[in-house]
């Protein structure tokens, strides 16, 4: 399949790579339909973030269709054939973190955890096409990408929304809504929303404002 | 032993162990992921892996799953080809 690659600071290439397989049993294979570059997708570029290695598939928001899930998936959460938008974060679902629905601190899909805590005084979760500090996992700017626990994150969308009306649930929305939370924003404030990152553009931060307050 | 808090188990492992070569064979040790201690971390972090989602949880970049040993550098984080799927298989890291 062809991807996108990090190959070194400041550059990207699209190669031809093996298609993903399921390598644990709870993954699933997803055939991608529409996928985004994050304003962080910035610091992997630009090298800024270490541990990249020179091949690394980029991409953490995306979404498509299932097209192979291993043996323990739980069927009643996902089959072959659902349409899921798919979170960057990559959550076990069984750990403390996780039953507190904290799954950005999920403490076992990282198998670089260990580095993460020496980087940065703590653990962080497994991310798509994040470096190995996340755990080194391929990102979803590609045809296909292996979604593992895939039964624990993905998002089925059951209705006929458009790619481009669901497809920020994978990072952009949520990020927007836990800025607009953290700000404690209520009925009838008026903020001012600014920063670097395409989230902070507003389109999808107003909306994450406007359902905070409801 | 519990946890504070109801956070579930903590386990703790105490390793005594003499270093052939003390410092120098430390840090022999260190530098190829052989070190006791982080031997030690794998094994810790594979046991809750397994205790809680039931297998090694593995990336592109690690396969292995984690182990310090292969954690400088790791492959690129892209699918694995056919051949390194049948080496990791080989080695007897069992896939599902």
């Amino acid at each position: 399949m062809k991807a996108t690659c990090w190959t070194g600071p400041n550059k990207v290439e699209v190669q031809d790579v093996p298609d993903p397989t399921v390598l644990n049993s709870r993954d699933a294979v997803v055939k991608i339909t529409s996928t985004a570059i994050c304003g962080s997708d910035l610091h992997l570029l630009d090298g800024y973030v270490p541990t990249m290695e020179k091949g690394d598939v980029m991409g953490h928001e995306f979404m498509g269709e299932v097209v192979e899930v291993g043996r323990g998936v739980d069927g009643s959460r996902l089959r072959v054939g659902d349409r899921v938008v798919v979170p960057f974060p990559i959550a076990c679902g069984a750990c403390l973190a996780c039953r507190a629905e904290l799954y950005s601190c999920c403490e076992n899909t990282n198998p670089n955890a260990g580095v993460a805590e020496k980087m940065f005084g703590h653990p962080v979760a497994g991310i798509f096409g994040y470096s190995h500090l996340t755990g080194g996992f391929a990102g979803g700017q590609a045809e296909y990408a292996r979604v593992p626990f895939a039964d624990v994150g993905p998002i089925r969308i059951e209705s006929d929304l458009d790619d481009e009306q669901v497809l920020f649930l994978s990072d952009i929305l949520p990020t927007g809504y836990m800025g607009a939370e953290m700000c404690d924003i209520r009925d009838g404030d008026i903020v001012a929303v600014w920063g670097p990152a395409p989230w902070a553009s507003s389109r999808w931060t107003a909306p994450a404002c406007w359902a905070r307050t409801r | 032993m519990p946890a504070p808090g109801g956070r579930g188990t903590e386990v703790r492992v105490t390793l005594r162990y003499d270093m052939p070569a003390g410092a120098l064979g430390r840090a022999v040790a260190k530098y190829f992921g052989d070190e006791p201690s982080q031997a030690l971390d794998d094994d810790l972090r594979r046991f809750k892996q397994v205790m809680e989602t039931g297998e090694v949880v593995r990336s592109e970049g690690a396969p292995w799953g984690k182990r310090a040993r292969k954690e400088f550098p790791q492959r690129p984080a892209r699918p694995l080809s056919d051949e390194e799927l049948q080496e990791l298989q080989a080695g007897q890291e069992v896939l599902a």
